[in-house]
């Protein structure tokens, strides 16, 4: 009887063991996994070589478990790369040759655990600044701890307006507001009307715009929704039809059935990754074709693993709002070679979320390197004075999301984040909105041409540059 | 016979008191972060010990208790919000509101057993949290939908249940988790207790003697939902942000149940003891490798589990003590022969 | 509308079909060994990632790789039950029977094996891009337009294929006599000779083949993720209860249910608000009638 005992007991150890041997070839290759050791060996060498060299901490806080781990992990991929990249070029001049260290921890997608680590982050770990965390509902609370511990907090990610409202100091923003978001949105479906005179009068004669709500029902995906229905309402279009769904759907071809009897000119839809798959997969199914087409605020569909698991022909002439400039590795050298460096090391081009982990991690280290001190409210009067342009990024490569300037207003906002646009035209990202970020030569298809039998047929694959016209 | 006799208080409980002292006294003296470890054990130690006084004695398995945590720390923070309530009273009406939600759910459900009954208790969490998610207003109630309720800082202000320090919140849950902890000891040592122990041992026998089955394990549940309606005004006090998608999620539910099954489901200490044991491993596992090795510290989660369930069947309470004592004993009588042989 | 009525019923169904497949394992285990196994979603996944892995490095679709997962799933039932639900069971013989602790092994297997996927192969979401999966099954009739994978069919006529052999196994073999004995008296056929524990790891390692099927038929139109068996395995124990926990053919009609309810109650309601519909559903059936549609009575 003991021994049986102890032979369960052996078998278990084994397949413990088994497992963490499992993991060690395997968790190689999203190349982030290594990539904070290797940083934290790379600081501990530096640091016994040269005692005086002081050490700079930059906190990371993203969701590297849960339904967006995905994004997080690419979030992750862009700061600690961006790091490297200081790193290899002499760290942080104005203190020395400072070398950077990254602290990431895993939100876990939840408030209590975020609140949790950037705690620590401020207590334990003591870091000079605190950058995260992708999802808005733990950015809230999240920041907020920061606040408290008089901690610069860069959201990145969180686009809930509140979180650059609430009056804190110590809380700055460089990416877009979920307002920001959807005016682009509303811009672009502008732009489009007037691109096409013909669909216009058309709408009109069919009584006015209408536009379809098709979103997840969690924070990120009301708020679009709740923001878009209000502007939408102010143009005078008329909602025929706001759908919340529960997420992690394995069919949604009832949401398209809806969708389709309600027969909208626009499709706004909000979901991560998983959701956005099946949801794409079933309009394209069911045929549904909006004469001005499927529009996603991002989220999954600015994803690579979306464009793994979907065909051309299902994304073919939809429209994504990009929260970085795509064009960019085509308008700057400097961001074209940081595209290659990163398919190298992690196998995917810059996505909008590598680009907007890198800039909030160099912004983060702009405002150090201009503070010159690890003093906490000397970094915050840096982020405050901070103004770079994009044209100045030359050297320093902070703003790969490509936005014109980064400066933030009395709450902490960048008023200048701006994403893209985007129109899939043979299976390439057409930017077409803002007019700084439009690939030249090109305009919107509209409207959506019925081409279900041919669509996607010739389409390049996904990632390939726009050929300039 | 002699040291029989002479027996006190003490006797046994050395290393139970010495733990207890620790976490009176130890949280005084460490880092914020460490501070901030003992805070979330005594938060699952309240939660789960709470479950055990409904879920221990009866012998259910409630994978949905996360459903009255959450309650509770919806009514408390909109009664802050809304009526600008203090959350010390507003906690109260809040416990008693979730005891008599409490209770009404419990009414059908405890009509199910075994698997049923954890089925049920899943299904409801689930019901309950996508139902939140989805309705901004109820009966002209504003509970914000996906957004979460969001708690404004009001100043470090003793009536706004906030505080500066951490260990202020400690000494709060120690007070709570203290409350819970003499309540689940005097339920066990009352004519209730016998009941339930009694109804988890065999029911039909239990029924049979004219015990009123549904009737005691409702007014379990109203006491467990009543004190597990403190922890969610803590949670969202503390963290100032309640999120339906988080307080309402099955996976609170089955961390509150796993760490009181764990520690000893049915006795008093043992929720205290699991919490103590896990809470710790899993913050230390989440922080060291939740940057590099994300699930790790889940994975060792379920592995723990199965090693409790297939060697300590009854949870850690019972070996851990009967260790300790037999330690104790062995120093005791160590000292014991030294005097005796001092004496010759 | 009865257009999309109808549409939404005939997906309902399709789909319905397919989690009735991901049910019958489970309801099978229940039946004969009375264990709710809470590892059944991970198991699920374990057995996609497994035709994961025969797809990428051999390019062997995932219908062929059933006859090189299946066997290996079976094995890893069969030392489930050996290793950590007999031993339990043989523990508490006798004594009042603990239905807590058996809840429990499972659900920590089930963290485990969940776990252990994400940490090996993170948590991107994966896809087989198959045959059956880029080709579409069309109805046009005028402005009807009724359209699917033909992988999702396929998955629906796995429910009653799976469904078939299991009934053939357990009600017209040698072994499903013994499995019959077993799940009907224990005690009773252990004093006729039947090794209990035995046929308990064949029913266990049945249940958990019957899931690796589903498991191919799943991953021909669905994602391969460490996280696809927690959505699954949450729905397929409503279903079985629905239908009756140990019902082969409740399985497949509380699945059907439960699609149904989703798809065409999604065109009257919100589909968040439908979601709801099947949790309140489950409820309902089990305060009126806790044995499920097609289950025997009893007390539970």
């Amino acid at each position: 009887m003991q021994t049986r005992k102890h032979l369960r007991l052996l078998t278990l150890v084994i397949v413990v063991l088994m497992a963490a041997t499992g993991c060690v070839p395997q968790t190689v290759a999203p190349a982030a996994t290594e990539a904070p050791t290797q940083a934290a060996a790379a600081t501990e060498t530096t640091t016994t070589d040269s005692a005086d060299v002081p050490v700079v901490k930059i906190g990371f806080v993203w969701p590297l478990t849960g339904n967006s781990a995905t994004i997080g992990q690419q979030h992750s991929d862009g700061a600690l790369m961006a790091i490297e990249e200081i790193n290899a070029n002499g760290g942080i001049k104005s203190m020395g040759g400072a070398k950077i260290e990254a602290v990431v921890y895993d939100s876990e997608t939840s408030p209590d655990v975020g609140s949790s680590r950037v705690e620590t982050l401020c207590t334990k770990d003591n870091v000079d600044i605190i950058v995260g965390c992708y999802n808005s509902a733990v950015t809230f609370p999240a920041s907020e701890v920061a606040q408290r511990y008089s901690t610069p907090f860069i959201s990145m990610g969180g686009v809930k307006n509140e979180i650059t409202e609430r009056g804190y100091e110590w809380v700055f923003r460089v990416n877009n507001k979920a307002s920001y978001d959807v005016a682009e949105m509303l811009k672009g479906v502008d732009l489009c009307l007037q691109a096409s005179p013909d669909t216009a009068a058309a709408v009109e004669a069919d009584g006015g715009l209408t536009y379809a709500l098709v979103y997840e029902s969690t924070d990120w995906g009301s708020d679009n929704a709740r923001i878009w229905k209000e502007e939408a309402d102010k143009r005078g279009w008329t909602c025929v039809l706001d759908e919340p769904v529960t997420s992690g759907q394995s069919d949604m071809s009832a949401q398209a059935i809806k969708i389709k009897k309600a027969n909208p000119d626009v499709i706004n839809f909000s979901f991560y990754t998983n959701d956005a798959i099946v949801f794409t997969k079933a309009l394209f199914a069911n045929k549904i074709n909006p004469r001005l087409g499927v529009w996603s605020v991002g989220g999954g569909s600015q994803d690579a693993a979306f464009y793994k698991a979907c065909s051309p022909a299902e994304y073919e002439y939809s429209f994504v709002q990009e929260d970085w400039n795509v064009s960019m590795p085509y308008l700057y050298d400097w961001a074209a070679k940081i595209s290659e460096d990163c398919y190298a090391k992690n196998g995917y081009y810059i996505t909008s979320f590598f680009a907007q982990g890198w800039t909030a991690a160099k912004v983060a280290i702009a405002a150090i390197e201009a503070a010159g001190t690890n003093d906490k409210e000397a970094i915050r009067q840096a982020l405050v004075n901070l103004d770079v342009k994009l044209e100045d990024c030359a050297d320093s490569h902070i703003i790969l999301t490509g936005y014109p300037e980064i400066k933030f207003d009395q709450d902490g906002q960048n008023t200048f984040s701006s994403g893209t646009i985007i129109q899939y035209q043979n299976g390439v990202q057409i930017g077409f909105s803002p007019l700084s970020a439009a690939t030249p030569g090109y305009s919107p298809i509209i409207p959506i041409p019925d081409d279900f039998a041919t669509r996607g047929s010739t389409s390049k694959p996904w990632g390939t540059a726009p050929e300039v016209k | 016979m002699n040291t029989k006799e002479h027996s006190n208080f003490f006797q046994g409980k050395v290393f139970a008191i010495l733990g207890l002292l620790i976490l009176l006294i130890v949280p005084n003296f460490v880092d914020t972060n460490v501070q901030i470890v003992f805070i979330l054990i005594l938060f699952y130690a309240l939660c789960a010990s709470c479950w055990n006084i409904v879920c221990g004695f009866v012998g259910e398995l409630s994978l949905g208790h996360a459903v009255f945590l959450g309650v509770g720390a919806y009514i408390s923070s909109l009664l802050l919000m809304d009526c600008s309530l203090s959350p010390w009273i507003g906690m109260f009406i809040a416990a008693a509101i979730t005891a008599v939600f409490g209770v009404i759910v419990g009414l059908p459900c405890f009509r199910l057993h075994g698997p049923y009954f954890a089925l049920t208790t899943i299904a409801l969490g689930e019901l309950i949290r996508i139902f939140v998610e989805n309705n901004e207003t109820v009966f002209g109630i504003n509970l914000r939908g996906a957004m979460g309720l969001v708690l404004k800082q009001s100043g470090n202000q003793f009536i706004a249940f906030e505080f500066a320090n951490k260990i202020t919140y400690y000494y709060v849950l120690v007070a709570l988790v203290a409350v819970t902890i003499l309540v689940t000891w005097l339920i066990k040592n009352s004519k209730l207790g016998f009941y339930l122990t009694a109804i988890k041992s065999d029911p039909d026998a239990a029924e049979s003697l004219g015990i009123k089955l549904t009737k005691y394990k409702l007014i379990a549940m109203g006491i467990s939902c009543f004190l597990i309606s403190f922890a969610g005004t803590f949670y969202a006090q503390y963290f100032r942000y309640v999120g339906p998608s988080r307080i309402f999620s099955h996976d609170m539910s089955v961390q509150i149940a796993l760490i009181a099954l764990v520690g000893g489901q049915g006795t008093v200490f043992g929720p205290l003891m699991g919490a103590c044991l896990l809470v710790p491993i899993t913050e230390f596992l989440s922080e060291e490798f939740g940057g590099t090795l994300p699930g790790l510290h889940l994975f060792i989660y379920g592995i723990v589990m199965i090693l409790v369930v297939l060697y300590m069947p009854r949870g850690i309470f019972h070996p851990v003590t009967k260790l300790f004592k037999s330690i104790e004993a062995k120093l005791f009588s160590f000292g014991k022969k030294s005097v005796q042989k001092g004496e010759k | 509308m009865l257009d999309s009525v109808l549409l939404a019923l005939i997906y309902g169904i399709l789909q319905g079909g397919a989690y009735g497949a991901i049910a019958l394992g489970l309801s099978v285990i229940f039946g004969v060994t009375r264990v709710t196994n809470f590892a059944h979603g991970a198991m699920l996944m374990l057995s996609t990632f497994l035709y994961y892995e025969l797809f990428t490095r051999f390019g062997i679709d995932p219908y062929i790789g059933i006859l090189l997962v299946t066997p290996v799933l079976y094995l890893l039932g069969m030392a489930t039950q050996k290793f950590l639900i007999t031993p339990l069971l043989k523990k508490e013989r006798g004594t009042t029977q603990d239905p807590a602790s058996l809840l429990l092994i499972t659900l920590g297997l089930g963290y485990a094996i969940s776990n252990l996927f994400m940490m090996i192969y993170g948590s991107d979401y994966k896809t087989i891009p198959t045959a059956a999966s880029r080709s579409y099954l069309t109805v046009e009739i005028g402005d009807f337009l009724f359209t699917t994978q033909w992988s999702r069919v396929i998955a629906f006529l796995a429910a009653f294929i799976i469904g078939f052999a299991l009934w053939f196994i357990i009600n017209k073999t040698e072994l499903g006599k013994k499995i019959r004995a077993v799940s009907q008296n224990r005690d009773a056929a252990a004093i006729c000779g039947v090794d209990v524990y035995k046929t308990y790891a064949v029913a266990f390692g049945l249940g958990i083949a019957a899931v690796a099927v589903a498991g191919a038929c799943l991953s021909e139109y669905y994602f391969v993720q460490p996280q696809v068996g927690t959505l699954f395995g949450t729905k397929s124990f409503l279903i079985v209860v629905l239908g009756g926990l140990g019902s082969i053919p409740g399985a497949i009609l509380g699945g059907l249910i439960f699609g149904i309810v989703e798809s065409v109650g999604a065109q009257f309601i919100t589909s968040s608000a439908s979601s709801m519909l099947t949790f309140i559903l489950f409820m309902i059936m089990l305060f009126i009638r806790p044995s499920g549609l097609l289950g025997k009575g009893g007390k539970v």
